[in-house]
């Protein structure tokens, strides 16, 4: 009584049987090694999250496979599942580059890629900098979410630069999706300088995100933090 | 009295005073005697010709004079000298004739004798007078004393007496002295008319009241005067009109004789009334036994009956007793002389009964007799039983079944005795046009004798076909034996058109927006009014108890909330009614169907069931007369009030949405319906024929309502702010004008017989509606579109603020570690902000998702895990669980918000592209219960295949067969159903081997591969639900047949495969071979093996 499915199971199990023991190469266990010991390892919702294959693609070989039509969309489950196992930041950053990839182009969402695992691999400077010197060769309309998230590998070590890049995302979209979050960023850091102007400058952007998005989710911390500078 | 003269002339006067007395009262006297003799004699009035009155006139004056003479001739007598002056000389005891002497003397005094001596011998006489003359009248004046006294007793008497007739009988009276005015007119006979007695003698029948009538003419009134026998005489005075007096004696009983006078003295002759027995029977009793359907109560008539009318099927019974007579059979004999009763006599009784079938004149006859004594003849009138009278006034015409498929009717029906029933018949009409075999639904009425009935015709389960017509007529059949019916006219009931049934659709779909939006808006208000009520009840300070007037506050807005939510179900019920009829009609548009479906689950949810609860418990409390907090019941309220009026607001979104996207749909079947019907018109001869030109006349009309129809639709997209969809709908009916001008072209040139001209106007009216539906269609689908990525924007964009909040949150985490009282105080502000924003960033999906309600719910479940968990940060923040705890739940809660991020993004995917999830389980459902059906063919294929020439066996064959058969027809309607594309595997071909299978089964041929082959099947139905369940459908996903797959021979596996170590998964490109669902299953089985294995090599 077996079914096809089944049957083809056994099929595959025979080729893999005969097939040669793979190494670190198997994709399902690069899975293992960031801390999932078997497949039911993985988030709760994983299986909401990923309706179809989840684990065959390497993250390395992400942008590749955004790049082509026939596997992006396994690219974007794998994406999906990759921030569904992370945790804290990791699982943020991963979620943004879901959003890019989504929406973006494949240049773009393989930009993040490879930034955000440059950064993994220990170097969020240089995943920033990969971002940054791919930005010529991705369209306008995904450039802020680039400049975001190469802002955001830079938050730690280059705060300074973080923050032009934010002010860039801001003249260069000022209504990008990401232009609010950027603002109250941006702001928290001038907020923090010594400088008059800093912190008028924050202000400002303050007072711009609560005047233009009065019920924006970064709204109630743009009133907190405007009344922090307002009342020292 | 001086001289002797003097007394003699004295005495005379005197004598001659009381004559004149005597006279007089002896006139009177003779005139009250007259009297009376006249009242006596004529009292009951004269005889024209009686002499009486003159007679007794001319006695009276006979009398009178004669009395006179007398007293005269007496007084001549006395009045003499020598006669007077004796009685005088003898009343003073004188010598006799001293006084005459002296008058001699007096008058002549002779010669020589002195008047000195004459003188004084009259002194000398004078002083041995009496000086009254009374006395010195004498015998005379004695007798005439005597008969004064006499006269006066008696005249006195006579008055007396008359005084009385006079006051006892003044009519009498008047009658009688009447007559003796006018003797001569009586004594003639002339002047007024003779009374005349009507009816004069005659018999009359015993106890009959007789009505005498006195002819009086000229005569004001007139007197009756009647006796009957054994009884005192009575009169009654009547007044005389236009010469006629009538009157009714007693009932008469015995003789009677009777007379009539006039105050004239006319009178009647004496008549007599006599009671006869024209009854020969006595006791007679007609009973009248009526029909049992007529309800009528029995009747008895007393005695003979005058005329019966009676309903038709009366027995009529007649018994009673013959006293005298000699006859022994009693009948009753028809107006044809023949005999309709006949009654035998028993002991003078008879007793008999007959049941007449027509109306007739019934006689009374004794056999061998004349009958003269027999009651009289009477009619008898038969009621004919009527038939029924029925009337439908509703629908009373042919007209077409509203959308939902119930027809409200009115039927009155009426009958004179009483229906039974009316029965409701409705026969649906074959393709010949002939009506099939009719349902007939029967009303009992239980014998009401007038009906209103108004039954709701449910046609939603008669499968009914768009454009399919039924006749409609209702009879009403009597309650009688005869059962007599009548049956209204038939009325033909058309089937709305499937484009007519989605237009109700939709427009119910509009209206129920329309009014959900106007609760809505009355739930904002109350809400409002309630939030006022809650602060003045908290600045009144009516904490506690609450007064009458607050209790009774609260209880009214919670019976208005429940009112409310009965409105809205309400709603759902007219929803449900537009779907029910779409589903009764077999309407294909699917989608349509599931919209409503689920346009009701959505009314469905108005009431809120924690709401609901809190409502049952505050009423509670109100009934109980629990102390209660009437400030914070009705911010309760309130808060209730305002979450249904956030979900009003929704649904009514959801109905407008829906509304317009059916609008949009529905103009773009119109313009379908316009351009095949055209490019069918154009491409054929059909404009040449006859009625051609009619019929593109007719298509050109639609073709102006759908003009006008999508002007319309134009206008409440850019109301809604769909501009370009509404340019976009402009366009397109300008195309549709275009091709109208076409259309009426080409039917002019078809009427002018200009057929080339003709057909090209019609071509390119053809062209012109084709283009229209093509921009039509695209409009739509960019409109569609644009909506859908509306929402995913707003999807992406909830994602992006998500992701922001959930870095803002790993920021406070990482701080909240080491940070310092200070610190924690403003890490607590920054949380509370995280968790504003957090809200907000929930609010807004909620708005976005309002169309797509199902990621909306999943987005904003994880976001309110997030809000919780922030809560948590700012209670550890506050010292309540500690910075341990803080943390934690900040990780928590920017899990969740990146929880929140990732199911917003697949939301996007799900957006416009899938069915909604009910007819996600819908399909679920149908997938499991055709494998279920599989199963139990299987098993029943297993039990047979162990016994297949059992006893039975050929007959569970065919059935299992049959059974087989059904399956494959629900795999294959499955296939046919919006939405059966999304089912995984080939539903065509799953169907095409369960009839395979079913043709064997029907063949008896029970081979091992067919049981195989029916597992497969079933395992086929399993993995298709299965697949449904876990992957949804997506744009890629393809259903792939099932395929022979080659069998290999499958060696075990070795022993260090399984000997401690993970058996290597697939590569990436072996698992993109397979289907997800595949790859999912091999994922599974490979976890399976490699479980266990973990360190220890066990398994």
């Amino acid at each position: 009584m077996m079914g096809p499915a089944l049957q083809t199971f056994l099929g595959i199990l025979l080729a893999v049987s005969t097939a040669e023991t793979p190494g670190l190469q198997n994709p399902l266990l690069e899975i293992r090694a960031h801390g999932a010991t078997s497949y039911s390892g993985f988030a709760a919702d994983y299986s909401s999250l990923i309706p179809g294959d989840t684990t065959a693609i390497p993250l390395e070989e992400l942008p590749r496979h955004l790049a082509d039509p026939e596997s992006r969309t396994l690219a974007l489950e794998r994406i999906r599942s990759r921030a569904a196992e992370s945790n804290g930041p990791r699982a943020t950053r991963w979620s943004q580059v879901l959003v890019m990839a989504e929406k973006g182009s494949a240049q773009a969402g393989g930009l993040a890629v490879q930034g955000l695992l440059d950064a993994e691999a220990g170097d969020p400077t240089g995943g920033a900098r990969r971002i940054l010197e791919g930005l010529d060769g991705v369209e306008p309309e995904d450039r802020p979410g680039l400049l975001f998230l190469a802002s955001d590998l830079l938050e730690a070590d280059e705060p300074e630069e973080a923050a032009s890049l934010r002010r860039q995302l801001l003249e260069l979209d000022p209504e990008a999706a990401e232009a609010q979050e950027a603002r109250l960023v941006l702001a928290r850091y001038l907020a923090g300088s010594p400088e008059t102007e800093h912190r008028d400058e924050a202000r400002s952007l303050l007072e711009e995100l609560v005047v233009t998005a009065p019920s924006h989710p970064l709204a109630p911390e743009a009133r907190r933090l405007l009344s922090t500078l307002r009342n020292p | 009295m001086t001289s002797p003269e003097g007394v003699v002339a004295a005495v005379r006067r005197h004598l001659h005073r009381r004559g004149g007395v005597l006279a007089l009262l002896g006139v009177a006297g003779v005139s009250g005697i007259v009297l009376l003799l006249a009242w006596a004699l004529g009292g009951a009035g004269w005889t024209p010709g009686s002499p009486l009155p003159v007679l007794l006139l001319l006695l009276g004056f006979g009398a009178s004079g004669a009395l006179l003479l007398s007293v005269a001739v007496f007084l001549r007598r006395w009045s003499r000298e020598d006669r007077l002056t004796r009685e005088v000389e003898r009343e003073s005891d004188l010598p006799r004739g001293s006084l005459r002497s002296q008058l001699e003397l007096d008058r002549a005094p002779p010669a020589g004798v002195s008047r000195t001596l004459i003188r004084a011998g009259a002194l000398s006489l004078m002083s041995r007078l009496d000086p009254s003359p009374q006395r010195l009248s004498g015998r005379p004046g004695r007798e005439l004393d005597r008969l004064l006294r006499g006269t006066a007793v008696a005249t006195l008497l006579l008055a007396s007496a008359l005084l009385v007739v006079v006051l006892a009988s003044p009519d009498r009276s008047r009658t009688a002295w009447a007559g003796l005015a006018s003797p001569g007119t009586i004594l003639s006979g002339t002047g007024l008319a003779p009374l005349t007695l009507v009816p004069g003698s005659v018999e009359l029948p015993r106890g009959t009241v007789p009505s005498v009538e006195v002819h009086a003419p000229d005569r004001g009134t007139v007197t009756l005067y009647w006796q009957a026998t054994g009884e005192p005489l009575r009169e009654r005075t009547l007044a005389v009109e236009s010469g006629r007096a009538a009157t009714e004696l007693p009932p008469l009983e015995a003789p009677v004789r009777y007379w009539a006078s006039a105050p004239d003295g006319a009178r009647t002759d004496e008549a007599r009334l006599d009671p006869s027995d024209p009854l020969l029977l006595s006791q007679l009793i007609v009973e009248l036994d009526f029909p049992e359907h007529t309800r009528l109560p029995n009747e008895r008539v007393q005695g003979a009956p005058t005329d019966l009318t009676v309903p038709e099927g009366t027995r009529i019974g007649v018994q009673g007793r013959i006293t005298g007579g000699g006859s022994q059979l009693l009948v009753l004999r028809g107006e044809d002389g023949e005999s309709r009763l006949r009654l035998t006599v028993e002991d003078e009784r008879f007793q008999g009964e007959w049941r007449p079938e027509r109306s007739d004149r019934i006689r009374w006859e004794m056999d061998g007799e004349d009958g003269s004594r027999l009651p009289p003849d009477f009619e008898l009138t038969i009621e004919p039983d009527l038939p029924p009278v029925i009337s439908m006034p509703e629908p009373g015409r042919d007209v077409e079944l509203p959308a939902s498929l119930r027809l409200p009717l009115l039927i009155e029906a009426a009958d004179d005795f009483g229906l039974d029933r009316v029965e409701l018949r409705v026969a649906l009409l074959g393709p010949d046009g002939e009506p099939m075999t009719p349902d007939v639904e029967a009303i009992g009425v239980e014998g009401e004798r007038q009906v209103s009935l108004r039954p709701v015709l449910e046609l939603t389960t008669w499968g009914l076909e768009p454009g399919q017509e039924l006749l409609l007529a209702a009879r009403a059949v009597e309650a009688s034996p005869r059962g007599q019916s009548t049956s209204t006219p038939e009325y033909r009931l058309r089937v709305p058109s499937s484009a007519a049934q989605r237009g109700a659709a939709r427009d119910r779909i509009e209206e129920v927006g329309d009014r959900v939006g106007e609760l809505a808006r009355r739930a904002e208000d109350e809400a409002r009014e309630l939030r006022d009520q809650a602060m003045d009840s908290r600045t009144g300070g009516s904490r506690g108890e609450a007064g009458f007037q607050e209790r009774e506050a609260v209880r009214e807005a919670a019976q208005a909330q429940e009112n409310l939510t009965s409105e809205v179900d309400e709603l759902r019920q007219e929803l449900e009614a537009a779907r029910q009829g779409m589903e009764g009609l077999g309407d294909q548009d699917g989608g349509l169907a599931e919209r409503l479906r689920n346009l009701e689950s959505l009314l469905s949810e108005m009431a809120d069931p924690e709401d609901q609860r809190r409502l049952s418990e505050l009423l509670e409390r109100l009934e109980s007369g629990e102390q209660t907090d009437v400030s914070a019941d009705l911010a309760e309220l309130a808060e209730a009030r305002e979450d249904l009026r956030d979900r009003l607001e929704e649904a009514m979104e959801r109905l407008q949405r829906e509304a317009l996207e059916e609008a949009f749909l529905g103009s773009e079947e119109d313009v379908r319906g316009v351009a095949e019907d055209q490019q069918a018109l154009a491409s054929g001869d059909a404009l040449e024929e006859e009625g051609g030109a009619e019929e593109q006349d007719r298509l050109a009309a639609r073709s102006q309502e759908v003009e006008e129809a999508l002007a319309k639709l134009a206008e409440r997209l850019e109301a809604q702010g769909d501009q370009s969809a509404a340019d976009r709908a402009q366009e397109v009916s300008a195309d549709m004008s275009r091709a109208r001008e076409s259309m009426e072209a080409a039917a002019d040139a078809a009427r002018a017989g200009e057929s080339d001209e003709a057909a090209e106007a019609a071509e390119q009216a053809a062209q012109a509606a084709q283009e229209a539906l093509q921009e039509m269609e695209e409009a739509r689908m960019e409109w569609l579109e644009e909506w859908e990525e509306t929402i995913r924007n707003a999807l992406r964009r909830g994602a992006q603020d998500a992701l922001a909040l959930a870095r803002r949150q790993d920021d406070i985490r990482a701080r909240i570690q080491g940070s310092g009282s200070m610190e924690r105080s403003g890490l607590q502000s920054e949380e509370a902000a995280v968790v504003q924003g957090t809200r907000n960033l929930a609010t807004r999906i909620g708005v976005a998702t309002r169309q797509a309600p199902s990621v909306g719910r999943e987005v904003n479940a994880a976001l309110g895990e997030a809000m919780a968990a922030g809560e948590r940060v700012v209670e550890g923040l506050q010292g309540r669980g500690g910075r341990s705890g803080a943390q934690a739940a900040a990780g928590r809660a920017s899990a969740s918000l990146n929880q929140a991020a990732l199911l917003a993004l697949a939301g996007m995917e799900r957006v416009g592209q899938t069915p909604d999830g009910s007819a996600m389980d819908d399909l679920l459902q149908e997938l499991e219960d055709l494998a279920a059906q599989q199963e139990a063919v299987n098993q029943e294929t297993e039990a047979l295949s162990g016994d297949p020439e059992g006893e039975g066996a050929s007959a569970r064959m065919e059935e299992l067969a049959a059974a087989q058969e059904a399956v494959a027809g629900q795999v294959e309607e499955l296939a046919d159903q919006p939405g059966g594309e999304w089912t995984p595997g080939d539903l065509e071909e799953m169907a095409r081997e369960a009839r395979e299978l079913a043709e064997q089964l029907g063949e008896g041929r029970l081979e091992p591969e067919l049981r195989q082959r029916q597992e497969e099947l079933l395992e086929r139905f399993l993995g298709a639900g299965r697949t449904l369940e876990r992957d949804g459908p997506t744009e890629e996903r393809e259903g792939t047949p099932a395929e022979e797959v080659e069998r290999r021979l499958i060696s075990p596996l070795s022993a260090d495969l399984l000997r401690n170590q993970r058996i290597p998964l697939p590569t990436a490109a072996q698992l993109e071979a397979l289907s997800p669902a595949e790859r999912r299953l091999v994922l599974e089985y490979f976890e399976r093996l490699n479980r266990g294995s973990d360190g220890d090599g066990t398994r």
